[in-house]
Formats: C-alpha cells, structure tokens, sequence
C-alpha cells in the first residue's frame, strides 16, 4: 500500500483535528463547560476530519475487487471487528459505572479511550461502506454510482443538520435527510445484480455470509443509539459522527437482510443460470476451436462432444451428405458421440432425412412417432434432428437422442440450432480446404503423367539423304490418346506409326502406353505391315474393353526402292501431296479391337506407293480437322488439304510451322477438343 | 454447350432411336444409358436415326460396339440410318460398314427387321 502526499496530508490534517477536539473535549470535561456554539464547531470540524478519512480510505481501497465472495469475507471481518469494538466499549465503560445516556468522560484516560473508540467506529463505517460500494459496483453501472453517491452525500447531510442540535428547524430538516437516505438504501437493493453472477455454491456461501452481516450490523446499529453507552460515547465526541454511524449501519442492516432475501430467491434460477452459462461458454469454445481447424474429422468430433455435453444427450451423431448429395442413399455417419457407427447402421433415418432436408428442425417423442420415422425399434424416447447448413446449402444431419421423452424443449432446440451453424459452416470449410488440397495433389499427379507421356513420345523422328521428317502432338487435356512412334525394321527400313486411342483424357493415356508397348515388340519382327496389323489387334483386341478401340496407320518406308507400303486400321487417311495434288492414301480396315482377327483380316488391305522427288506424306489424327472456331466451324478436310497443297514446297519443319500457325490462327484460342498429332515425311530423292 | 438428346419410340417389332446434337465423351454415356434401358426391357432390334447428329467423336463411336454383341447374341441387331455425311465419313473411315447395316433411310432399316 503506497501512501502518495496527498493522502499523508489529509491524514495529518485529520490527526490535527483529532487532536484539537481533543483538547476541547478535555476542557469541556475539566471545566464543565457548556458552550453550543463551540461544540457545534468542534462538530463541524469532526465532520471535515471524518471526509478526510473517507477520501483517504477511499483512494487507499480502491483496489477493485471481481469476486463477490472475497468481499462478503472481508465484510463479514471488519464487521465482527467493528461489533467487537462497540460491544467492548460498552462493557469497559459500564464497568467503570458510567450513567447511561448523554455519557460524559470522567478523566484523561477516559476521554481517549472515548476519542480511539469514536475515531475506530468512524474508520470502520468508512471502510464498510467502501466495501459494499464495491459489491454493488461489481457490474459497472453509472445509475448506481449516482444512487451511492447520493447516498452518501445525504448521510453527510443528516449528520451536518444534527450539528445544530437545538433548532427544531434543523432537527425536522436532520430527519428529513435521514428518511432519504434510508430510501436511497432501500432503493439499493435492486444493486444486487451480483447475487445473479455466483454459481449455486458461491450462493449458499452468500447466503450465510449475509445472515452474518446482517446480525452484526443489526447489532452494531442497536447498540449505538443514544440510549446506549456506545452510542453516548459517540454523541459526546461527535454528534453528526453519531449520525453518521447510525445511517451507515441501518443502510448496512437493511441491504444485507434484503441481500440475504434476494439469494434465496435466486438459488432455485441458478441451476438454469449456470446452464445458460455453460452452453455460452461451450459455444464460444466450440467457435473458437472449430474456426481454427481445417480438419474435418476434428471438426465433427469436436461439435458431437460439445453438443452432447451442453445438452445432456444421450447419443449425439452427424451424417454428411455423399459427394454427390440428395440421392437419398444412405448417408455416411461422420461422427458420434456416446453411441457408435455400428450402432446406427441397424437403423434406416430415410425418412427423418427427407424431413430435415426441407432445412427445418424435427423433433420426435414417444413410440408412436419413432414409428411413424421407421425407426421404431431406436432405443431413445426424443430424439432431435437439426439441418447442417452452409451458405445456403444443405450439407448433413445433427441428430440427438434421449433416455426420456420430450427432452428437447424449445431452447434446447434453439441450442443445439446455434451450434449446428456454427459448425456447419465450420465443416464446410474444412471440407472446401480439403478439396483444394486433394485437387492440388491431382493437379501435381496430372502434370507428373504428363511429363511421363511425353517421355513415350519420341524426341525426334529418323531422317536420311533421302527423306525427312518432322511432327507435331499436343494433348488436348494433360494427358491425350494420340499416339506416334517409330521403329527401324531389321531389313534397314523405317516403320511409322500414328494413332488415336478412342476417348481421351487419362484412360486414353493409359491405352496409349499399351500401344506403344505393341508397337516397339511387333513392328521389328513383323513379316509384313498387314501382318504387324493382325497381330495388333490379337493383342488390343484381347486387352480392350468391348467399347473402346484404336485407329492406327502404319507405314513401311523402304529406302532402297522408294517403296511405302500403308495399312490402315480404321484411321484417318494419310494424305499424300504429289505434283502439288493431294492423292488420300486410304486402303481398307476396320479399328483396331473392333473386330475379332478373323474378321478383321479380311478387311484390311495394303496399299503400296512409289515415291517421287517432292512427295510429301503426311499422317494425322482428327483433333487437326475437329479443332474449333470461335463461331463453333470445324477446321475440316478441305481446309486442312488445301494447306497442306499450300505448303508442300517446304521443308518438314516449315510444313509443320505452318500447320501450327494455321490452327492457332483459325482456332483463335478456342480450346481443342481432341488430341492433335501430324506426321510429315518428305521425300527428297 | 453442345446439347445432346436420345429420342425412342416403338416401330413394329424394332425401336427406333433418334439422336440428335453433339454425340462425344461427355454426352456418351446417355446413349449408353438409352441403349442399356432398351436391352433390359429385352428389345433387341434396334434402328438407330442419325439425322439431327451433327458430330459423333471416337468415345460415340465405342458406344455402339458395346452392346452390338449382346444384341446380336439375342437375335438382333443394332442397324444405323440417315447419316450425314460428316458422320458417315467418321463410321466409314473406321470400318463400320464392315461392322454394321448402315442405310439411307430409315424405313429400309425397319423392314429389314420385318421381313426377318
């Protein structure tokens, strides 16, 4: 406790007062003095010594204190000190046979005892006063701060007006003051908003703590009317200190009988108090741990538990709608609490999901209703179930069930509603996160298989003295079904290959892996082109689900006789520029794994080319003729041949250029709907 | 974007099938969904009317190799009509003439069914 100036100030000007009335009172005792104007000014001054204590106390005390049981304690102290003291005094002096009434000090010694004595009652009223201000002022509130401190201003004024003990004018306006301040006090007992705060225990301790007080004061206040030796003792010394004591102790006795009244009447609402209070702090809890959690699983957990411990519960469970949502399959059971997965499976909620999903809450009591749901046999007699909704979607189930029928009230309803928003939105999040993760690992494994399918692609075509050769292939998605390769025959020749695998995406991917496997083990034994064909689709044929296929062109260059000798399974025709004409080299066949081999070889055919300076042979997949305009044209044959006539006098690699810029030109940055590969061979002998 | 609808209606002992709009890998899968309606009702003659196709991509084609079999094996038969050239370029480059009946017209295909 530090003492700043001022305080050690007002302090010494209250001891000099002290002292002063001192000696007074001793000259009024020795001398048998009987002066009213002097007395009333040693009055006045004991009021002005009394404020200064007040301010002094009341600077020192100002801790504040939160807990309302910490200050009944300290009351319940000062209290039974400060009746001790009266008590004592009354004894001492009594036993020193005293008169009773209008008490006059008999020497020195007594006249000290009687100024300690005044001077401990004065400080102990200050105190206690202090300390239930506090108490009142626990929840701040600036209507009863007023009300205090007109209180109090009106206690100084009933003990100013007694200074003037003779006028009836005085005396009228003293008890005038006085009635006030007794019903401001009154008025106080609506201050008792601390009282609702405890808990049930803190009530029961509250309640005996103000039968206390309020004996202590009742008697405090007894024992200090004018009648009595304390109460003299104090007239003597001061008569508005008298006063003072007496308003200060009736409004004490007063606030804590009705203290002691308002308790017990609140001990019954504490239980619903408390709960209110559990399920606010819970909800808090729930928000503060559910928003920081990404994790489903965590989530739900977390919002079944807390459900089922605010509302007592027996079982409390969560279903989330599938991926796909509202096809009235059964729903997964995300989460439980108090009962289990295995439990729940051997009852079938359909119905009560199909009510819930119109997003109200349904509430069900008694045999006939569980019935009514289909889930009779379910071993509860109320049961709630409340939609889980997120910004505006419908997302699952928070079910819960109890031992007895109509558990669920409407602010339990209202309750376990709170939550379920709350958390809805919670699981939606982590469900968002979630995806956006996994959708970001799928991204990753996409571009992985991309770059591996571009490993299965050759870097670069063969080329000679007599030909070259140049390609392009551009998946439509990450992954495509195009497929073009090479292989050099044992006899020194050259196997080109283009196909399409049908569909596209990550299982034509997966297709085309496999063609590149039959290609590289085929192409180099094979007799002949037809033969490679047939053994082709022996090998699809037997892999390949009924309904997918692939086309396939193959071409066999001879170097030494300028030969080309093309198959074609169900493919586009390859397209040949010769003499600046375009010759479609399209011999017939069926796609391959369309057709059982016996069929199948009796369709395809072969057909042979004798090459010619400037030929130019070209091999293509349909993403080149099915590629979009913005205004939804198709490329097309005509198109894409005419081009192709347009560029014959260029290299490979220029023809190739001049496709790419053709497309982009034409495409205008619409998206290609199917995988586009072109092969350009060039016959330069 | 590209709208794609099945219509079917009975003709005789057959069921025709008309498509209509953009037949690829998205939109397969109704044609799938038609053809597989069909053969669980036990209707296996099946005249299928390309008119209102305007393109058929190679996920369209496989449709129809998929359940050819199955029909084929109860007697029937999967017979395709009124194709656009476009379309029919697609079905030829492949073979499917070698595979299936493809006619001009419609009702050459349904009384190939009824004279059988």
């Amino acid at each position: 406790m530090r003492i700043s100036l001022r305080n050690s100030l007002y302090i010494t000007l209250a001891g000099g007062i002290a002292v002063l009335i001192l000696v007074y009172d001793w000259i009024r005792v020795a001398v048998n003095l009987d002066a009213p104007f002097l007395t009333g000014v040693a009055d006045l001054l004991s009021i002005v010594m009394f404020l200064l204590i007040y301010q002094t106390f009341r600077r020192l005390l100002n801790k504040r204190v939160h807990a309302p049981l910490e200050n009944l304690r300290k009351l319940v102290g000062y209290g039974f000190f400060s009746a001790a003291l009266i008590s004592i005094v009354g004894i001492v002096l009594e036993k020193q046979g005293s008169n009773s009434g209008g008490y006059l000090p008999k020497n020195a010694w007594q006249l000290l005892a009687v100024t300690a004595f005044s001077f401990g009652v004065a400080t102990f009223a200050v105190v206690l006063l202090k300390l239930t201000s506090d108490l009142i002022h626990i929840k701040p509130d600036k209507k009863v701060s007023t009300r205090f401190n007109l209180f109090v201003g009106f206690a100084l004024a009933a003990a100013a007006f007694s200074v003037f003990r003779n006028s009836s004018l005085m005396d009228t306006l003293r008890t005038i003051a006085f009635v006030v301040t007794i019903v401001i006090a009154v008025f106080h007992i609506v201050s008792m908003n601390w009282i609702v705060y405890l808990s049930r225990k803190e009530k029961y301790k509250s309640l005996v703590h103000s039968l206390f007080l309020f004996i202590l004061f009742g008697y405090s206040f007894a024992s200090i009317g004018p009648a009595d030796l304390a109460g003299g003792t104090l007239q003597f010394y001061s008569g508005p200190l008298a006063e003072f004591a007496k308003v200060t102790f009736v409004f004490l006795t007063v606030y804590f009988s009705l203290a002691f009244v308002v308790t017990l009447f609140h001990i019954p609402t504490s239980s619903v108090f408390e709960k209110k209070k559990r399920e606010l702090d819970s909800y808090q809890n729930l928000s503060k741990v559910i928003t920081n959690v990404m994790d489903t699983n965590e989530v739900l957990n977390n919002t079944v538990s807390v459900v089922g411990t605010v509302t007592q519960a027996n079982k409390v469970w969560i279903e989330l709608n599938g991926s796909d949502g509202g096809d009235g399959q059964q729903q997964p059971i995300s989460a439980t609490h108090k009962t289990s997965q295995y439990e729940l499976s051997a009852f079938d909620f359909g119905k009560l999901r199909d009510a819930v999903s119109h997003r109200k809450n349904v509430v069900i009591h008694g045999t006939n209703e569980f019935a009514a749901f289909g889930i009779g046999e379910f071993p509860a007699k109320s049961l709630l179930a409340v939609p889980l909704t997120a910004h505006d979607e419908f997302i699952g189930i928070l079910y819960a069930s109890h031992d007895m029928p109509y558990a669920f009230d409407e602010e339990e309803i209202s309750t376990v509603s709170a939550f379920a928003d709350t958390a809805a939105v919670a699981i939606q999040n982590s469900l968002l996160f979630t995806k956006s993760i996994e959708s970001e690992r799928l991204q990753h494994e996409l571009r992985i298989a991309h770059e591996m399918q571009l490993r299965l692609l050759p870097e670069s075509l063969p080329s000679s003295e007599k030909f070259e050769t140049d390609f392009l292939s551009f998946p439509a998605l990450e992954v495509g079904g195009d497929y073009i390769d090479y292989s050099r025959i044992a006899d020194g020749s050259y196997a080109f290959v283009v196909g399409d695998v049908s569909g596209k995406g990550t299982s034509a991917a997966f297709y085309m892996a496999y063609m590149k496997g039959v290609f590289q083990s085929l192409s180099a034994s094979a007799r002949s082109p037809l033969g490679f064909m047939m053994e082709a689709n022996d090998a699809i044929g037997s892999t390949f689900q009924r309904n997918f296929f692939i086309t396939l062109i193959y071409v066999l260059l001879n170097e030494k006789t300028n030969e080309l000798s093309v198959v074609r399974a169900g493919h586009t025709p390859g397209v040949l520029i010769t003499d600046g004409r375009c010759r479609l080299i399209r011999p017939a066949g069926t796609g391959l794994g369309l057709e059982p081999s016996i069929e199948f070889g009796k369709h395809i055919e072969e057909e042979k080319i004798c090459l010619k300076h400037g030929d130019t042979l070209v091999l293509y997949t349909d993403g080149v003729t099915d590629q979009r305009n913005p205004q939804g044209e198709d490329f097309g044959e005509t198109r894409f041949y005419n081009l192709l006539m347009e560029l014959s006098g260029g290299s490979a690699t220029e023809i190739k250029g001049g496709i790419i810029r053709t497309l982009a030109q034409f495409s205008q940055g619409t998206d290609a709907v199917d995988d586009t590969t072109v092969l350009i061979l060039k016959w330069r002998q | 974007m590209n709208d794609f609808k099945v219509l079917t209606r009975d003709s005789g002992n057959a069921v025709v099938m008309e498509l209509h709009g953009f037949l690829d890998a998205h939109t397969a899968p109704d044609l799938e969904k038609t053809f597989s309606d069909l053969i669980g009702k036990g209707k296996y003659k099946i005249v299928v009317n390309f008119n209102g196709l305007s393109y058929i991509s190679s996920a369209g084609l496989g449709v129809f190799m998929a359940y050819i079999d199955e029909v084929r094996n109860n007697s029937g038969d999967i017979k395709l009509t009124n194709m656009q050239q476009k379309v029919f370029n697609v079905f030829d480059l492949l073979g499917f003439p070698y595979l299936y009946e493809i006619y001009k017209d419609q009702d050459e295909a349904l009384k190939k069914f009824s004279d059988k």
